[in-house]
């Protein structure tokens, strides 16, 4: 079944957890179909995950899009949500709106995602009103996490939490379909929840939210860096690839892999008589094999 | 979005500044290997943690092959790739490449039009790709082309036998070199890809015996996929390793793991505990406020008579 907004909405109205998770390419996106995620947000941790960078922000807006490509070739059925990346949508509404309109256009996503809080409201409002489903983005926002120096839970205090609620409710107001909520007290997710009408995604919010995300690669095990507080490891593919790699470098090594006749063509086949015009063409041949493999 | 930082001491801030405990892989190194009949290994990797991967278990030479065009992207073939998607896969396998030897290969389209177009893109592909050698596959035609790369000093690994992306010409993935003309062929082309100055050679699908013939008759190391055991080492595509790639399963290659099988645990068990409530615990996944900070945002709200529900506060 294909997700749209309303039925995220419908989720929403019948109390059934919204599910969310990262995909980058094409494999992990068909994973992500095949196994009934309701949302795909090809996210912009994928600077760290896929490409090797140190940092979220040094992803750009062409990169951004022809991984979006790739997820959404490999994705029909998830609400596919692109994040704009950092440095995309600065200017202000009218270079927000061409960044977002190449990501829907160049890298078919069906949404854009934004971190930021109220000075966005004039862009959100700007692409809303032109039909481009925006997903807010407020509590921790990752792409600052260098001007905050880490990656701090937010909202702890009644200002901060105020001034979060009042994002959440000006965003809503501005147009967006959705909100993730990142790194907040549970309370407020809850509470946040329950004022707003939108799905809210929480990711470190607590279990009282509309939905969650995770990273893929945070679920998997995959990823090599500090695990945060609100992620599970649900399976340890890192372990899975640790024992493919080293089993077939060590079968090779030991000349079990590939085995003669399971994995490998034949020449000469019995009784056929090309087969032995072939042979005797090629005389050496036999004492080569058989030498080759006697070395192992 | 984002992910926590690696710990500082493994952070990758550029090509050869991760950590390894292994020795560098180096052209003389694979021709020692193959001296002492030490099979090479080689896999292919197209981002940082496959790259990460075949670092860290042991592999001598990483690939970043166009395979990556399906397995990553998801084109219907590996011709649909270019050299600017391939040269942005190529930067982040470097990234996280360190002891293999890195070889990248040459995208259909990017080595048809002669020596210096060839050189060209050759060269983008090192200095903007940070890969350390190319792969191309073809045969006598490309002799040119191979010599003046390896005259410049850039490493190429030759391939011959079944070239994928010649298979719409050929109608297929057909198993080469099984007639004594077809043989022939291959074994003349590689010489003189040799003699061109390639540092090694893949032999793709073609008979053990044929393969093991040509190996006897090159200096060169020769790396097979589907060329039987007597090649001087082998190469596999990481999907086909990990049982990810859901495409038809060729004869040589085998499923070193399930991949796919634990990836869909993972992910039908997060969808699971989302759905039932059970992810994110309260205690151990989820933070907490302090509750004068919390009454104190309530009073700012005015609405003090709101109560955290024990269900779902839907």
């Amino acid at each position: 079944m294909t997700i749209t907004i309303q039925s995220l909405n419908k989720r929403r109205a019948a109390g059934t957890p919204v599910t969310m998770m990262t995909a980058y390419d094409f494999l992990t996106a068909r994973a992500c179909d095949t196994h009934g995620v309701d949302m795909i947000l090809c996210g912009d941790s994928l600077a760290q995950v896929c490409l090797g960078y140190d940092s979220t922000s040094r992803l750009t807006l062409d990169e951004m899009i022809h991984h979006c490509r790739a997820v959404a070739r490999g994705a029909s059925a998830p609400f596919l949500v692109g994040d704009l990346p950092f440095g995309s949508y600065f200017r202000g509404p009218n270079d927000t709106v061409a960044a977002a309109v190449r990501m829907l256009q160049e890298g078919h996503a069906e949404g854009v995602k934004m971190e930021g809080g109220i000075e966005l409201v004039d862009s959100v409002r700007a692409l809303t009103r032109i039909g481009i489903p925006v997903m807010a983005h407020v509590g921790l926002t990752p792409q600052r996490h260098t001007a905050l120096s880490g990656y701090r839970v937010q909202g702890r205090t009644a200002q901060g939490a105020r001034e979060i609620l009042h994002a959440a409710l000006a965003l809503e107001d501005a147009g967006a379909f959705s909100i993730v909520l990142e790194a907040i007290p549970h309370e407020l997710g809850a509470y946040i929840t329950s004022r707003l009408k939108i799905p809210t995604i929480g990711i470190g919010a607590g279990p009282w939210t509309s939905g969650q995300v995770l990273v893929y690669d945070d679920v998997m095990a995959t990823w090599l860096g500090h695990k945060a507080k609100f992620v599970r490891r649900f399976a340890d593919v890192r372990g899975e690839v640790q024992k493919g790699i080293t089993s077939f470098v060590d079968a090779v090594k030991d000349g079990s892999f590939p085995s003669m006749e399971e994995e490998s063509y034949v020449w000469v086949l019995s009784g056929c008589v090309a087969g032995s015009e072939v042979r005797s063409k090629m005389e050496p041949l036999i004492w080569v094999s058989e030498k080759m493999t006697a070395t192992r | 979005m984002s992910v926590r930082p690696l710990v500082k001491e493994t952070t990758p801030t550029g090509t050869g500044s991760l950590p390894t405990a292994r020795k560098k892989v180096t052209i003389q190194s694979l021709h020692k290997q193959r001296a002492s009949g030490i099979p090479i290994t080689v896999m292919t990797a197209y981002d940082f943690p496959t790259a990460r991967a075949c670092d860290t278990h042991g592999v001598d030479i990483t690939l970043v092959g166009d395979s990556l065009a399906q397995v990553c992207l998801g084109y219907d073939s590996t011709t649909r790739l270019t050299l600017p998607e391939m040269i942005h896969h190529c930067r982040a396998v470097a990234r996280g490449t360190a002891a293999p030897f890195l070889v990248a290969d040459m995208p259909f389209g990017s080595y048809f039009e002669g020596p210096k177009e060839t050189m060209a893109a050759a060269v983008r592909m090192l200095q903007e790709g940070h890969v350390e050698g190319v792969k191309i596959e073809g045969g006598i035609e490309i002799v040119d082309s191979v010599r003046a790369l390896t005259r410049i000093g850039i490493p190429v690994m030759a391939h011959v036998g079944l070239m994928p992306q010649r298979h719409t010409a050929l109608s297929g993935y057909r198993v080469q070199g099984r007639t004594a003309q077809g043989a022939r062929e291959i074994l003349q082309a590689a010489l003189a890809l040799e003699d061109a100055g390639a540092f090694s050679m893949v032999l793709e699908a073609i008979p053990h015996e044929l393969g093991a013939y040509i190996t006897s008759r090159l200096k060169i190391p020769t790396i097979g996929i589907g060329a039987g055991p007597g090649t001087s080492g082998q190469v596999l595509v990481y999907d086909d390793v990990m049982a990810t790639w859901l495409g038809h399963k060729a004869k040589f290659v085998r499923r070193f793991a399930d991949v796919k099988g634990e990836v869909k645990k993972g992910i039908t068990s997060y969808v699971d505990a989302v759905k039932d409530g059970s992810f994110p615990s309260v205690a151990e996944e989820s933070y907490h406020m302090d509750p004068e900070q919390f009454n104190q945002f309530l009073e700012m709200m005015d609405d003090q008579s709101w109560v955290l529900r024990s269900s779902k506060a839907e």
